[in-house]
């Protein structure tokens, strides 16, 4: 307290001379410059607590309107921590003990104290009661500490009876607040051994701390721990244990998982870099059998040359899952843009499509499902694609129907549409005792015979894990020759038809069953129009591809390469302006743009395409042909808008086809689907 | 085909993938197209229009592999490298001016030889008897 503090009394007594008298006393000592306020009544004085702060209460016994220890009750009862000195005739030594019981801090008889003394009394009193207020303060802060500790906090007898606990001793142990009275804590070490060690540490050295022990619950789980302990001689001689435990379970957990993550991700870069090693001598292979000329070879060798590539394509295939699963479970990061969901199942639907079998497909599409939905589009094909060709691929005979429906979407998505899909097969099923693990990698189905379908069990981690990341989840029921329905939901926004610039409406979307050659009724009624003729075209139809070279030998070049697969037509422009005129009114599913050519140089070009015909990568992979060795170093072409660049002259046609493969299909797909409109 | 003592048509024979038809246009190609280019660059030179020179060999650069000629390939990139790279190689204006002219009259030179070859081959292709 600061020496020239000023403190405010409040003297309550009814004899005018006694207050006088105190006021003289107090004149004379080192606390003249104080407040004192005279109350004559017990009333006045409550009422003067009730409005004001006093430092010191100097109380008389017998008032006007109180006589007695009655005064000091009720003024206490009223306001519990006044700080009271008893004023009082009485000079009886057992009369001051028991004012000091009933509360007050101090005592003081009528004519037998000096000057000097009352000062001291009253400044003992206040700086006495001050410290009191202090220690209930940290008294009050450090039991709520206790009391809201998520730490197991207590003390214990020597004999280890539980003495005092927060609630979180109780969490931890598992008991309620009667049974831990009857529990000794050694019970609840899983370890005696362990309780053994750290007593032994306790009396060596009085405190342990985060000492590792595990504790058995009274449910008999046990939980890893950390705990901190003092062994502490009270006052009264016993010993007490005075402890915090902590309990680490799913910490430990985490850090568990943590560390296996961190190998998996090790695992998985090993993995993704061997794949990728893999990757472009497989790709070589396939293109190198392609360029082989069958014209004079017999049937038998043009047999192994389709087993080889047969081969190849299925090595490449899982190359590329492996190296697709990695992606996405470390790497991914999903696109959004508005697209037209009946132009994705249609495309759907022409890829998968087969006349050869006698597979019906039907989509249905209910009625308030918005048509045009934003999303990753690519990533919500992807896994159509997968789970529709698995349909196919199972199904010799009936048909396979995609449904979809909108669900409610949960509180917190407002504004947002989910989407339910659900591709039902007639094919041979799943065995009962797959299906808890048909998400799981490497899980691959037997057929009747015992043999493994093609492939290595990748594809339906690969859709998992993209429809959680659309924050949606899959779930599959099938029946052993009967068929599968998988069904599985996502999360998209509405769409702005406005924001798609390209929309392929070159069969009518409202075509939404195909079978065979036939029609099949849609969920509405309405009947599809499809003619023999654009099921064939479906079949025949070759990817489009324009290349933008002034040079004539590559353009001859080129073009006879691309042609001679049989999959691609070449429409050429002579330069990048001529390019983009093409582009305005036609479409390709891929550029091949020379960097270097006259009235608009392939960069230029290219930037004009996105930022002005507005034609997105994904709907338009845009590759640069050059021979600038630097432009490959540089990654230029990316920073304007391609996706990869082929280096001139092209020594090896097969890696360049394969190469555009990746981008009009990526994950592979492109060498399995010959057919792509 | 039959062995020169300076083109080598592998790269043409790989890229046409035994079509004699194209390999007769890759031929005809060759035949007429890099005469003017080349003339077109004696005379870039001669101007030292760096700039339009660069554009010419550059392109030339996916023409001449059909050939199979490696000097002149290898001294067409030169020309092609050597101008990309001029505004940041410290060589004087001069030296780049000599060491560019020769390069073009060594690849006019070049060609100058293959010529003969190239409309051997084309013969052939014409008359394979």
């Amino acid at each position: 307290m600061h020496e020239n503090a000023q403190f405010r009394i409040l003297l309550v007594e009814d004899n005018p001379g006694d207050v006088r008298l105190v006021e003289i006393f107090l004149g004379e000592s080192d606390l003249k410059d104080n407040v004192i306020v005279n109350e004559k009544t017990l009333e006045g004085a409550i009422k003067a607590l009730d409005s004001a702060t006093f430092d010191v209460v100097l109380l008389d016994f017998n008032l006007l309107d109180s006589n007695g220890f009655e005064t000091l009750e009720n003024l206490l009862a009223a306001h519990p921590k006044a700080n009271v000195i008893v004023f009082t005739g009485m000079e009886d030594t057992n009369f001051g003990i028991r004012a000091l019981q009933a509360g007050a801090q101090d005592y003081l008889v009528k004519g037998n104290f000096s000057s000097d003394y009352l000062a001291k009394t009253l400044r003992y009193a206040i700086e006495r009661n001050r410290t009191n207020r202090r220690l209930e303060k940290a008294q009050a802060r450090y039991k709520m500490i206790f009391e809201e500790s998520k730490d197991a906090i207590y003390i214990t007898t020597q004999k280890g009876e539980f003495v005092e606990y927060n609630q979180a001793t109780l969490d931890l142990f598992g008991y309620t607040d009667e049974e831990i009275k009857s529990i000794n804590i050694r019970a609840l070490y899983n370890d005696d051994n362990q309780r053994l060690a750290i007593t032994k540490e306790l009396k060596e050295k009085l405190f342990t701390k985060d000492y590792r022990i595990d504790i058995r619950q009274k449910d008999s789980t046990v939980r890893k721990c950390k705990v901190t302990a003092n062994l502490v001689d009270t006052d009264s001689g016993e010993i007490e244990y005075h402890g915090i435990i902590r309990d680490i379970t799913e910490q430990l957990e985490a850090e568990r998982l943590r560390e296996e993550n961190e190998k998996d991700q090790l695992k998985g870069q090993l993995l993704t870099m061997v794949s990728h090693e893999m990757r472009t001598p497989m790709n070589a292979i396939m293109g190198l059998i392609d360029l082989l000329p069958r014209e004079n070879l017999t049937n038998e060798q043009i047999g192994y040359l389709d087993s080889v590539k047969s081969a190849s394509q299925h090595l490449l295939k899982m190359i590329n899952d492996i190296l697709e699963l990695q992606k996405i479970e470390f790497n991914i990061k999903l696109e959004k843009g508005t697209f037209d969901l009946h132009d994705l199942l249609m495309n759907l639907i022409n890829i998968q499509y087969s006349a050869a079998k006698d597979v019906a497909i039907n989509i249905k599409i209910d009625d308030n499902v918005p048509r045009f939905v934003a999303g990753d589009e690519k990533r919500l094909n992807q896994v159509l694609i997968n789970i529709v060709s698995n349909a196919f691929k199972f199904t010799e005979k009936g048909e396979v129907c995609i449904g979809v429906k909108m669900i409610v979407p949960a509180e917190d998505e407002e504004g947002m549409v989910r989407l339910g899909f659900q591709i039902e097969d007639t094919g041979i099923g799943i065995p009962e005792d797959k299906l808890p693990t048909i998400f799981d990698p490497f899980v691959r189905v037997r057929d009747g015979q015992k043999k493994f379908y093609e492939g290595i069990g990748l594809g339906l981690s690969i859709v998992k894990r993209i429809i959680e990341l659309m924050d949606g989840d899959i779930s599959v029921s099938s029946e052993l020759d009967a068929g599968s329905v998988f069904s599985f939901d996502v999360l998209l926004e509405p769409g702005d038809e406005d924001s798609i610039n390209k929309i392929n409406k070159k069969i009518n979307p409202d075509l939404i069953g195909i079978n065979g050659n036939h029609l099949t009724e849609t969920n509405n009624g309405t009947q599809a129009i499809v003619i023999e003729e654009e099921l064939e075209e479906l079949s025949t139809k070759k990817i489009q591809i324009l290349l933008a070279e002034d040079n004539k030998m590559n353009q001859l070049v080129t073009r006879k390469q691309l042609e001679r697969t049989e999959r691609f037509e070449v429409t050429i422009a002579e330069n990048g302006l001529l390019a983009t005129e093409v582009l305005r009114e036609n479409e390709f599913k891929l550029v091949l743009m020379d960097i270097q050519m006259p009235v608009m140089e392939g960069y230029e070009a290219t930037e004009y395409i996105r930022k002005e015909l507005k034609i997105p990568p994904e709907v338009l992979p845009i590759l640069a042909m050059t021979a600038h060795a630097d432009v490959v170093d540089s990654d230029k072409f990316k920073t304007v808008g391609m996706q990869d660049c082929i280096v001139k002259p092209v020594d090896d046609w097969a890696a360049a086809i394969a190469k555009i493969d990746e981008w009009l299909l990526p994950n592979g797909e492109g060498q399995k689907v010959k057919v792509m409109v | 085909m039959e062995n020169y003592k300076h083109i080598d048509l592998s790269y043409l024979e790989l890229m046409s993938d035994g079509d004699a038809d194209m390999k007769g246009i890759l031929l005809d190609m060759l035949l007429t197209e890099p005469s003017g280019e080349f003339d077109k660059m004696q005379k870039l030179a001669a101007e030292q229009n760096w700039d339009e020179l660069k554009q010419v060999s550059h392109k030339m650069k996916s023409t001449l592999p059909y050939v199979g000629f490696e000097e002149l390939t290898e001294t067409n990139k030169k020309i092609d490298k050597t101008l990309w790279e001029r505004q940041n190689s410290g060589i004087s204006e001069e030296t780049i001016a000599q060491t560019v002219s020769a390069l073009v009259n060594t690849v006019t030179e070049l060609y100058t030889k293959a010529l003969p070859e190239l409309q051997d081959a084309r013969n052939n292709l014409m008359n394979p008897v």
